[in-house]
């Protein structure tokens, strides 16, 4: 049983992990290959803060909540364990900024300690007159995409550094489910009009002092195009460019002015920080996820796609609800394939 | 008088605090600093720095939370603002957690802080051993720059500053005409104060950055207070104890404490181990006294024997510190036209 997972950001790893752990013993030929044209660092994961937040509406997708909710209690699970500071897993707590009173969010009950803010803490942001304090996950994804590439490694699972053209190329080659999760550019291998770029651009600076996310909110304009700062265990990243439908990977002159700008204002403190770096990445936005199975056929060559892809902005905070299920719908594959062997007369 | 002369004797964080309190409050006052040893040798300099204050038994709760809030406002505002850096000064978030739950739920300074509130059980969950726990944000000063930073600004009003050991206050009668004394645990021997005694602590610095919470646990012995560089370790309370050379074995001891608190330490690097005395007292000596010797008289004000929360309520201290200094000078102002007549 030959399985292909395509793309190794954040959800093909975690997916191929999670298809692993669960059938590898219970199906003794299963053979797990991972092919992409990117690699940690250079993914979108990697890009990413890496902080455990859903949007503040779950779009009326309430698998999604679910989802965020299993890779929340999955990680804190491991918030102790010696495996937490290789993964990249840390508490951090810090504040959602608003300049109106909002409905509490669907994730209220999954972070810690979750509440509003008092009017002492609200002075600490003179633009902003509501908010909410809570404790959140930070996953870093230049360290948890080396994690999970090592377990993957340990457990034999084969890496292809290559640009994979269609899924019947796979087929063809007798790789039997394709698991597909190649984010921002799935709409090369099945053009998908409902994912779209969602341009951000950051700054990563030096900024020890900075020990809460601090992420703010404009009603109006949409999630992640207000200033955020993300402190992560080697420097602060300053965001808030959300553009859909740009494509450009380049950095922005004016979006970096935005960003710092706009960040200054929030924190006084970041004028003196020291700018290390800056990044630009596409979120693959989607108004769901696409998280189903498809019977591809061309010709006379046929193999089952599980697609895992569209996670916009929230990749690292869904991605293992995901991954398990990814590994469900494989299992019920195979659950398939192995009634339609015993269906089989012998001839 | 023209410009009263007042010496500062001590540059930790009492001292300095209290010579810019002088400065602000007395403008026409010319201020030195006199100090055996500066930052980075301190007391202050080994401490976390963490504003949450213990409990003096002989000062009333209402004064101690009064120079807590001072200090608490003082130091927020600068947090606020494009100095903190500099200053050394940062908002950190995080619990403290008791293995059985304590009589008292709400300490004097749970409103001064941000956000105090009981830990929910989803929170304790993280801390099996302990019971009951609270959540809220506080500030902490890290050092050296915060005194750095202190020494800066009161160079930039024309404080002097000068490396000197004072054996005995009255030998700056001649040269000033006010003295200070915020020797800190030297003022057991400055001026004999069998009443301050040192409490030993021992502690960790180290480098765990994807540490962002402070974890304490409530019997105040061990804690972890995330820096702006490193994370400091702790600790031990030794009393009366004047060793300053750090005991392996109270390494070992304070790092496995620390790490069942928070697993993730055990992957700590670079561990510094430092130790400092706190300077503890019943209360703290904030008072006025007058010496004399031969006819001449020396007016001298006592701030010291803030013992572990030399931080928390610094400011606060420091501004009554200057008061009675103004105090001082209205006595010597009334004296001396008194002797014109």
């Amino acid at each position: 049983m030959r399985v292909a997972v395509l793309g190794a950001g954040v959800i093909g790893l975690s997916s191929a992990l999670c298809i692993h752990e669960q059938f590898h013993s219970l199906v003794p030929s299963l053979e797990l290959e991972l092919y992409a044209d990117s690699f940690t660092p250079h993914t979108t994961s990697d890009g990413a803060a890496g902080l455990w937040q859903p949007y503040l509406s779950d779009r009326g997708n309430l698998q999604e909540t679910l989802w965020n909710k299993e890779t929340f209690d999955y990680l804190l699970g491991h918030l102790n364990s010696p495996a937490a500071k290789e993964m990249g897993l840390f508490l951090l707590s810090g504040y959602n900024l608003f300049t109106e009173p909002v409905p509490d969010p669907p994730w209220k009950y999954i972070v810690l300690g979750f509440r509003n803010l008092t009017p002492k803490e609200l002075e600490l942001f003179p633009d902003y007159s509501y908010g909410w304090f809570n404790t959140a996950l930070m996953l870093e994804g230049r360290n948890y995409l080396p994690w999970l590439t090592n377990r993957l490694t340990q457990r034999g699972v084969k890496f292809f550094h290559k640009k994979i053209e269609s899924f019947q190329e796979l087929f063809s080659q007798g790789v039997d489910v394709v698991i597909n999760c190649t984010g921002m550019r799935s709409g090369e291998l099945q053009p998908d009009p409902e994912l779209q770029p969602g341009r951000g651009q950051i700054i990563k600076v030096l900024a020890p002092w900075v020990k809460h996310f601090i992420i703010t909110h404009d009603m109006r304009s949409g999630i992640y195009s207000s200033p955020y700062v993300i402190p992560g265990s080697e420097f602060t990243v300053l965001g808030g460019i959300n553009q859909q439908g740009n494509w450009s990977q380049e950095n922005s002159a004016q979006d970096h002015r935005t960003i710092w700008d706009s960040c200054c204002r929030l924190l006084p403190a970041l004028q003196k920080a020291k700018v290390v770096g800056e990044w630009s990445g596409l979120r693959p936005t989607r108004p769901q996820v696409r998280l189903e199975r498809e019977s591809v056929r061309h010709g006379n060559l046929q193999g089952e796609v599980i697609h895992n892809y569209g996670h916009g902005g929230f990749g690292i905070t869904i991605h293992w609800g995901c991954a398990m299920a990814a590994a469900r719908l494989f299992g019920n594959i195979l659950q398939e394939k192995r009634k339609a062997s015993l269906a089989q007369p012998r001839l | 008088m023209a410009a009263p002369k007042v010496a500062v004797v001590g540059a930790g964080v009492i001292g300095l605090s209290t010579a810019l309190c002088i400065v602000e409050t007395c403008p026409s006052c010319s201020v030195t600093v006199l100090s055996e040893q500066f930052s980075p040798n301190t007391t202050g300099d080994v401490a976390a720095g963490m504003l949450i204050p213990h409990t003096y038994p002989g000062t009333p709760i209402h004064v101690q939370k009064q120079w807590f809030k001072e200090t608490f406002t003082y130091l927020f505002a600068i947090s606020n603002s494009s100095k903190a850096s500099e200053a050394g000064i940062h908002l950190v978030s995080g619990w403290q957690v008791f293995k059985s739950t304590p009589k008292e739920k709400l300490p004097f300074w749970s409103d001064v802080v941000l956000g105090f509130r009981p830990m929910s059980e989803a929170e304790l969950q993280k801390f099996p051993q302990h019971q009951f726990g609270q959540a809220f944000t506080t500030l902490k000063c890290d050092c050296p720059p915060y005194l750095l930073w202190l020494e800066k600004r009161l160079k930039a009003t024309g404080v002097q500053m000068y490396t000197r050991k004072v054996a005995d206050l009255w030998e700056l009668h001649s040269e000033y005409d006010i003295v200070v004394n915020c020797a800190g645990i030297g003022a057991h021997q400055l001026v004999g104060d069998k009443k301050l005694f040192p409490v030993r602590g021992q502690i960790l610095k180290v480098h765990a950055p994807w540490v962002k919470n402070f974890i304490r646990d409530g019997d105040g012995l061990t804690y972890i207070y995330p820096g702006i560089h490193r994370v400091t370790l702790g600790g031990t309370r030794e009393k009366e104890s004047w060793s300053l050379s750090p005991d392996p074995g109270s390494t070992k001891d304070i790092f496995d404490r620390c790490c069942s608190l928070e697993p993730s330490l055990r992957e700590a690097q670079d561990i510094k181990v430092k130790v400092g005395l706190r300077p503890s007292r019943h209360c703290v000596r904030l008072e006025r006294e007058v010496l004399s010797q031969g006819g001449v008289k020396l007016p001298v004000v006592h701030n010291y024997g803030h013992g572990a929360c030399g931080f928390s309520v610094h400011r606060g201290t420091a501004k009554e510190a200057a008061h009675l200094v103004g105090e001082c000078i209205a006595a010597l102002q009334g004296s001396s036209s008194r002797a014109k007549l």
